[in-house]
């Protein structure tokens, strides 16, 4: 496979997957609110096109570079996520031995990208969803490192390749219960959703959304949706065990089970978005160090006991 | 294409601003960050021992678990300092 | 600048219609009863919106407000006057009476109507320039005369820790998605940190008596849920609100169990917006409670204890709980609490906020 077919590849993933993820967030909103599924699978391509043939807002006075770039970069960043998922045992797009501590960056990266989109603004509810979001968006960080650094230890290398291949006998999502939920919220900060939006929110009228319109906001929103891909991608692969599966024959199914694999996450990460409340900042705040980072810490004890001859 | 004035006036529900969003006002999670600041620092020094770990043994884990357990009681500093409250 | 492909107008002309509704006096039930049509999207922003609607009677006071809220529409962009009268230089307004349905007139209004409004408000700049000097120079540093656009905010003390920084005061207007119809609040805001709460305008509060019944409450605990993030169980509440007002038999001990599920109870801060209220105390997690409880109606007015005052609630709250604390009022309660004060006189402190002073420079 060479580079362009996979970059192609890659694309198409993001833009079928944040389809599929507009789709499940139609039918999780329908099931919680007890109502009949409208126009399911062509609803969000409309909704996107509604966004894509409206006009562009400007404000008074905007950083204008960032205010540009910031959806771009989301965007980017999401793209590197999937790219650094191995789609067959062969490899991933981009492989290289520490693909951990690149997702890592992703992470960081991610909370640089809302806070520019909110900041560059110059208006109140866009700044004031960035800063909150600085303040949960850091801490949840360390939590998913450390679950993630946890099942590095049995694979011995930081490298997704080996991480899949260490799941052979057994996945992680087994073997270390603690990690997929703690990733799970993870994936609800990076995509600013449910418990965990404190960027885009109602209490702002859309914060860092809310001065936006046009196609700058579809690729906003586009980003969002692809994020959600990108990291499902990831917990699949390093907790599902991504390509592996039974083979059909001499056929390689290695793709085919990581896209089975990334649903099954989106929907979960869906699902919990629709169905947990969201908490004032200082109380998320207390809980994320207090409760959750104590759990990931233990989590990873357990691992390295596991783990250990 | 250059919008109206009205048009790009930020939206406060019908409300006015009279200043730029863009002011000085506390990071009220600063403490917070110089903590997360501490975790990360601890955080890079896991990348290297998460690969040498199950050759190094047990005895690697508690290394780290002194290093883990040093820096959680900052966190539990901070908890009482009310580092966590938004100050 | 948007793209313009035929086939991509022909996608969009299918999707539900993005409306920002500005909310006048009994109507906020009338505008949840439509957004439960899947046609229509409420949305938060008048960003998103492709209709602006203006539902009920908007009070005078406010109408500046509506002139600002329908000029934040991108173009192109229309009006539609459900149960309110239209301003009168506009030229063949769209009005509707507000026992009508919406829904079809909002649909026809987008897609068949292509000419965009002009602005209601005129095309100024938020400060005309002006100096100190008789030909509109000079000015010391930073603090003579109005810079062109906006000036920066100036520092004040913040409440919690002493710190000197900046300090704006933002009057956050009535047209907002959750908040209460018609309230206006001047908040001098430190960031997030709300410093001091004053009331503009209070809400256009209920004219008919109404006494909260199980659907008005439910609606309540609808506007809360939102805030929570917990959007579609807050349509199912005003599903079930529907169904109540039209008469037919609803359970909601389900509701109830599906809230507490979600986490909502455990999200809000035990002690959030505690004041005593009927004669009893509550704070926002035993008002919501109350609200998807079964019982009946208690009787409003037995007690002639004063009502507790929401600028005095809301000092030194951050703004999530802020809005919160906004929210867990009904609309009959907050109209005893949200009485409009005068703005504070600036007494013989030199320390004034030196942005305030600008501002009244400017007006």
């Amino acid at each position: 496979m060479n580079a362009a077919t996979a970059v192609g590849a890659t694309l198409l993933l993001m833009l079928g997957g944040a389809w599929l993820v507009a789709v499940f967030d139609r039918i999780a909103a329908a099931l919680v609110a007890r109502r009949p599924v409208g126009s399911l699978w062509l609803g969000p391509l409309q909704s996107g096109a509604s966004l894509l043939v409206s006009r562009t807002n400007q404000t008074e006075h905007p950083d204008a570079l960032n205010w540009a770039l910031a959806p771009a970069l989301y965007l980017v960043l999401a793209f590197v996520g999937v790219a650094l998922v191995p789609f067959s045992t062969s490899g991933a797009l981009v492989d290289i031995p520490a693909g951990i501590v690149l997702w890592g960056a992703v992470e960081s990266l991610t909370v640089v990208a809302v806070f520019l989109h909110g900041w560059s603004a110059n208006a109140l509810f866009p700044l004031l969803g960035a800063y909150r979001y600085v303040a949960v968006g850091l801490p949840i960080m360390l939590v998913s490192m450390f679950v993630l650094i946890a099942a590095a230890l049995p694979a011995q290398s930081l490298a997704l390749g080996a991480i899949v291949q260490s799941q052979a006998g057994l996945w992680n999502v087994v073997r270390q219960p603690l990690g997929l939920p703690l990733f799970l919220l993870l994936g609800l900060s990076l995509t600013l959703r449910g418990p965990f939006n404190y960027a885009d929110s109602a209490d702002l009228a859309g914060g860092t959304d809310a001065e936006r319109s046009g196609p700058p906001r579809a690729v906003w929103q586009w980003a969002r949706l692809s994020m959600a891909v990108s990291f499902s991608a990831m917990a699949a692969t390093v907790f599902l065990g991504g390509p592996l599966g039974p083979a059909w024959g001499t056929a390689e199914l290695g793709p085919l089970w990581l896209t089975l694999k990334t649903a099954v996450v989106l929907a979960l990460l869906v699902a919990a978005s629709h169905l947990l409340a969201r908490m004032p900042p200082s109380r998320m705040l207390t809980l994320l160090w207090t409760v959750l980072l104590p759990l990931s810490f233990v989590g990873l004890v357990a691992a390295g006991i596991e783990a250990a001859p | 294409m250059v919008v109206s004035n009205p048009q790009a006036t930020p939206f406060l529900g019908g409300g006015s601003m009279p200043t730029h969003a863009w002011q000085r006002f506390h990071a009220r999670y600063y403490p917070m960050a110089l903590l997360f600041i501490a975790f990360e620092m601890e955080m890079m020094f896991m990348y290297p021992w998460a690969v040498v770990f199950v050759q190094e043994g047990i005895k690697a884990l508690a290394e780290m678990g002194m290093f883990l357990a040093i820096l959680s009681v900052g966190i539990v500093y901070a908890w009482r300092e009310g580092v966590f409250r938004w100050q | 600048m948007a793209i313009a492909w035929p086939w991509l107008d022909r996608l969009a002309a299918r999707a539900p219609v993005a409306i920002f509704v500005a909310v006048g006096r009994d109507a906020i039930e009338r505008v949840e009863d439509l957004s439960l049509d899947a046609r229509i999207a409420w949305v938060a922003s008048p960003r998103h919106a492709d209709v602006l609607l203006v539902a009920g009677r908007v009070r005078s006071e406010d109408a500046p407000a509506l002139r600002a809220v329908h000029d934040q529409i991108p173009a192109p962009r229309k009006t539609l006057w459900w149960g309110s009268t239209p301003f009168q230089e506009l030229v063949l307004p769209m009005v509707l009476p507000l026992a009508d349905e919406a829904s079809l007139p909002i649909l026809s209004l987008h897609t068949r109507v292509s000419n965009s409004e002009p602005d209601w408000l005129p095309d100024v700049p938020p400060n005309p320039w002006r100096g100190l000097g008789p030909n509109g120079q000079g000015g010391k540093d930073m603090m003579g005369g109005v810079p062109y656009g906006r000036p920066m905010a100036m520092t004040d003390d913040d409440s919690r820790d002493g710190l000197q920084l900046d300090q704006t005061t933002v009057q956050i207007g009535p047209f907002l998605q959750t908040w209460p119809a018609g309230l206006v609040l001047e908040l001098a805001l430190q960031g997030d940190v709300v410093q001091h709460a004053r009331v503009v305008h209070s809400p256009c509060g209920p004219t008919k008596g109404l006494r909260e019944g199980v659907s008005s409450r439910l609606r309540s605990a609808a506007r809360l849920l939102r805030l929570l993030e917990l959007g579609s169980l807050a349509e199912r509440c005003l599903r079930v609100a529907a169904a109540h007002d039209r008469c037919q038999p609803v359970e909601l001990a389900a509701l109830r169990a599906a809230v507490r599920r979600s986490g909502a109870f455990a999200a809000l801060p035990a002690g959030l917006g505690a004041c005593r209220l009927d004669g009893a105390p509550s704070d926002i997690r035993s008002r919501l409670l109350a609200w998807l409880g079964n019982d009946a109606d208690p009787s409003k007015d037995a007690t002639t204890e004063p009502k507790p005052k929401l600028s005095g609630l809301l000092t030194g709250l951050e703004w999530n709980e802020a809005w919160l604390v906004i929210s867990s009022f009904t609309p009959q309660q907050l109209h005893g609490m949200a009485v409009p004060e005068k703005a504070p006189v600036k007494g013989d402190d030199n320390t004034t906020n030196s942005a305030r002073s600008a501002m009244e420079h400017a007006h």
